[in-house]
């Protein structure tokens, strides 16, 4: 298994590179430049032009490109244009806010509809279906910004019982730090539940016609263990899929949660280099994106032969 | 067993109070911000915003005051000669640094110097090194208590640039702000507060510093007495307006900038305030006169004629601004009888002079964003006004970033912009005059005039000067003047003394919170 999973992270290299090439010149096709932004209607062309070299930008593109991989190489990723801070523990700092609300909202949304499918598919087109799936279809109509708008006039501005701002590390202070992550979270679970919870039900729903489950129930096994010890386990493979996408997409940024609730995340970060045009900050954070679809998929592609046994690795 | 799970839990809930309450009890004003700072080095990493945060921190020689006039700060007087060659500054005696130590002439000069080597990469050195107006030929010492700066030829704009906020006020600075190798770490300036904590995407801390020496004079913009009401002031950093105004209601702000549109909601709710300010920066539809349509002036003067500014204006600002037909800020010295004339508002002699210009409906598109700050809403109250006289006017909203390219490229045919404020009415019409693409006022008369402005600095020859470019800038209609921007801040009504300026930039000292 180790000599297939060295075999997948190598494989991911090329990708990397790929990657790293169209990042650079995509970022630099946007119009406008950092020095511009910086200086505003300020600007002179003494001071622009002061600027531009102050940042490196008088360089030739194919050479600023090596200069970027150099850094890159030697694992430093160059430095922000706007604020001249060491690029990758900028982008580690911001992706661990984004992972730790990502992860936390996966795994809510996960426990509630895995048996939310389970149940609407062992009951389809009953009454408590039809309940859960009209559930499931507002919940993933709802707007994410809207859905963190409502949760922070009700629970920060009515009850007063959660901040509306600011951020606390759950490595500096673990009781503050959940206290931040509640509306976030549940923000961000809100829209998912609904999308896994249709998948699931869709694929529990095949599995249910199949003849082994026929079979379970013959053999008198109760009702709750087919669902769990049979359906589920065989419905879970292309959620796991679907999951393994949410993930990788949350985590490269939940832009539109950590706008609303004022984290400082991978996605804001992005967005914010995108206006800012920092180049080296918006190329490291792009890449390390690229990087965790990367993983998430090895990740996804081992848990398979854990949950399905006729899943091998060869 | 109920009496020790009881106590457990009371023991936690404790455990988590004391963790939210800091251990010291200590005054903190949150405020909103829009975006992080550049860095902690005044003059050099900065942009707008940075400079309001930096300002807390650092002082020059010299201040503007809220009349844009400029006064002493570290400067006990300004001491200008006759023949306007040398300028003086006594300095005041104890003013301590952030380290201890007390600022003396050598800090000053040491400061200077610095600023003046091009390894700084000072923002403001070619404003003195003759590049860019007179050169300081000599920065001397003349006793610990005194400095002297000799100037190549008279400059009506020396002291006005020395106290520029995007030069960094050129701050005073000890020389522990760098390291031996001359780099930079933070600054030991002589403000009422300290940098604190810096935490990106989050906030920025400033912390009261209890030895700070104020003036004595009344507050009165950066100039004057100073003093931190607060132990520490929080800029939040807070880009999204419905999350800053949501953050405001539940009470986590003590003072944000609003929409004009949030005033009524805001107001309505029991313990804020409202604070209207009419600041300094400049709404403006610009022209571009080096398009082929509108290089022809009948139709840019039908353009202005058909745009009422007074219902825009409303519009925009919900009836709490007044237009300004001129670039020149209301409440400049240099704003008089002349510069509160405009083109007036005349729809039929709108429609005759493009009948005269032959205008066959040639699209004409107006560019803008959505930022903050009215741009997309003047853009759209302009278009439906010029569709009135027929004028075929296009929106196109865009990326602030990609819209300041083309205005640097001159790249665009009308477009709603605004300019930061420029405290000098030179300034205010040096901003939109020259050859460059960027510039849109490009007689040579209102460049020969825009010269002379920058070294006249008798008052009656300088008004007569700008009266003739407001005169002028009617005539050529080279950008339409919409207004001088008015700021909404909403405050807590536990907060005292917040005064906003015309220089659109937050000041918090003197700032305090009742209990």
């Amino acid at each position: 298994m180790w000599l297939y999973v060295l075999k997948r992270i190598l494989m991911g290299l090329p990708t990397l590179f790929l990657v790293a090439v169209i990042v650079f010149a995509l970022v630099r096709l946007i119009p406008g430049d950092p020095a511009q932004l910086m200086l505003g209607d300020l600007a002179d062309e003494q001071s622009l032009a002061a600027m531009r070299a102050r940042l490196g930008l008088d360089q030739p593109i194919p050479l600023q490109f090596l200069i970027w991989l150099g850094d890159i190489l030697r694992g430093e990723f160059g430095h922000s244009i706007r604020t001249g801070e060491a690029v990758l523990p900028t982008i580690m700092g911001r992706f661990s806010v984004t992972a730790s609300v990502v992860v936390f909202a996966v795994l809510a949304a996960m426990l509630v509809a895995a048996p939310a499918g389970l149940i609407a598919a062992r009951f389809q087109n009953r009454r408590l279906d039809f309940g859960i799936i009209l559930t499931a279809i507002i919940s993933l109509s709802m707007p994410s910004f809207w859905v963190g708008l409502m949760l922070l006039l009700l629970f920060g501005v009515t009850l007063g019982w959660l901040p509306t701002i600011g951020y606390v590390g759950l490595d500096e202070d673990l009781g503050r730090g959940l206290l931040y992550l509640i509306m976030p979270v549940v923000a961000l679970a809100l829209t998912e539940i609904g999308v896994l919870t249709r998948m699931m039900r869709s694929s529990a729903l095949e599995v249910l016609r199949l003849e082994y489950v026929t079979h379970a129930r013959a053999k008198g096994l109760s009702e709750g263990a087919v669902l769990t010890r049979h359906v589920f386990r065989n419905a879970a493979g292309p959620s796991l899929t679907l999951l393994g996408l949410i993930l990788a997409s949350l985590l490269g940024g939940a832009t539109v949660t950590e706008t609303v609730f004022s984290l400082p995340g991978i996605g804001k970060l992005i967005v914010d280099s995108i206006y800012a045009r920092d180049y080296p900050v918006l190329q490291g954070a792009l890449l390390l994106v690229a990087s965790v679809y990367v993983i998430v998929n090895l990740v996804v592609d081992l848990l398979y032969t854990v949950l399905d046994p006729r899943v091998r690795l060869s | 067993m109920k009496t020790i799970a009881m106590a457990t839990g009371s023991a936690v809930a404790a455990a988590l109070l004391a963790t939210a309450v800091p251990a010291v009890a200590d005054t903190v004003l949150n405020v909103a911000f829009v975006q992080d700072i550049r860095g902690t080095q005044p003059g050099v990493d900065r942009d707008g915003q940075t400079d309001t945060v930096q300002m807390h921190v650092v002082e020059g020689l010299v201040a503007y005051a809220t009349d844009f006039s400029v006064k002493p700060m570290l400067a006990e007087s300004i001491e200008e000669s006759e023949d306007g060659l040398t300028y003086t500054f006594p300095l005041r005696h104890g003013v301590t640094f952030h380290n201890g130590a007390e600022m003396t002439a050598e800090e000053v000069k040491w400061s200077w110097d610095r600023y003046m080597d091009p390894a700084t990469n000072w923002r403001c050195r070619s404003y003195f090194s003759g590049e860019d107006g007179p050169e300081v030929t000599a920065m001397e010492v003349v006793d610990p208590y005194t400095v002297r700066f000799t100037l190549a030829s008279p400059s009506a704009t020396f002291l006005g640039n020395l106290a520029r906020f995007d030069c960094g006020s050129t701050a005073v600075l000890h020389p522990d702000s760098v390291d031996a190798e001359g780099n930079w770490v933070a600054p030991v300036g002589t403000g009422p507060f300290t940098f604190g904590d810096i935490r990106p995407g989050q906030y920025v801390e400033l912390l009261k510093f209890p030895d700070y020496v104020s003036r004595t004079d009344e507050p009165d913009g950066y100039a004057g007495a100073k003093e931190a009401l607060v132990d520490r002031v929080r800029f939040n950093i807070l880009p999204e307006a419905a999350v800053k105004k949501t953050a405001f209601l539940a009470g986590d702000l003590d003072i944000s900038t609003i929409d004009p549109s949030d005033i009524d909601e805001i107001e309505a709710a029991p313990g804020n305030v409202v604070q209207t300010v009419q600041t300094a920066v400049w709404d403006a539809i610009l022209i571009n006169t080096r398009d082929p349509l509108l290089s022809d002036k009948r139709i840019r003067k039908a353009i202005a004629l058909s745009i009422d500014p007074e219902q825009m204006v409303a519009v925009v600002t919900e009836g709490k601004g007044s237009p300004n037909p001129s670039p020149v800020p209301p409440m400049s010295a240099f704003y008089g009888e002349t510069e509160a004339k405009g083109i007036g508002y005349d729809p039929e002699q709108a429609k005759a002079l493009l009948e005269e210009a032959g205008y066959d409906g040639a699209p004409i598109t107006i560019l803008t964003n959505r930022r903050a700050g009215g741009y997309f809403e003047r853009a759209l109250v302009a278009q439906a006004m010029m569709a009135e006289v027929g004028l075929n006017a296009q929106l196109e909203t865009m990326e602030w970033g990609t819209q300041l390219d083309k205005y640097v490229t001159g790249d665009y045919q009308m477009q709603s912009f605004a300019y930061s404020t420029r405290l000098d009415p030179a300034l205010s019409f040096e901003m939109i005059t020259g050859d460059h693409p960027r510039k849109v006022f490009r007689t040579p008369e209102a460049m020969e005039l825009v010269e002379q402005a920058m070294t006249v600095s008798e008052p009656a020859k300088r008004q007569a000067i700008i009266d003739q470019l407001h005169e002028a800038f009617l005539e050529e209609v080279p950008a339409i003047s919409v207004n001088h921007r008015v700021m909404f801040y909403a405050m807590k009504d536990h907060v005292s003394g917040f005064r906003g300026w015309g220089a659109a930039k937050e000041i918090y000292w003197n700032v305090g919170l009742a209990e």
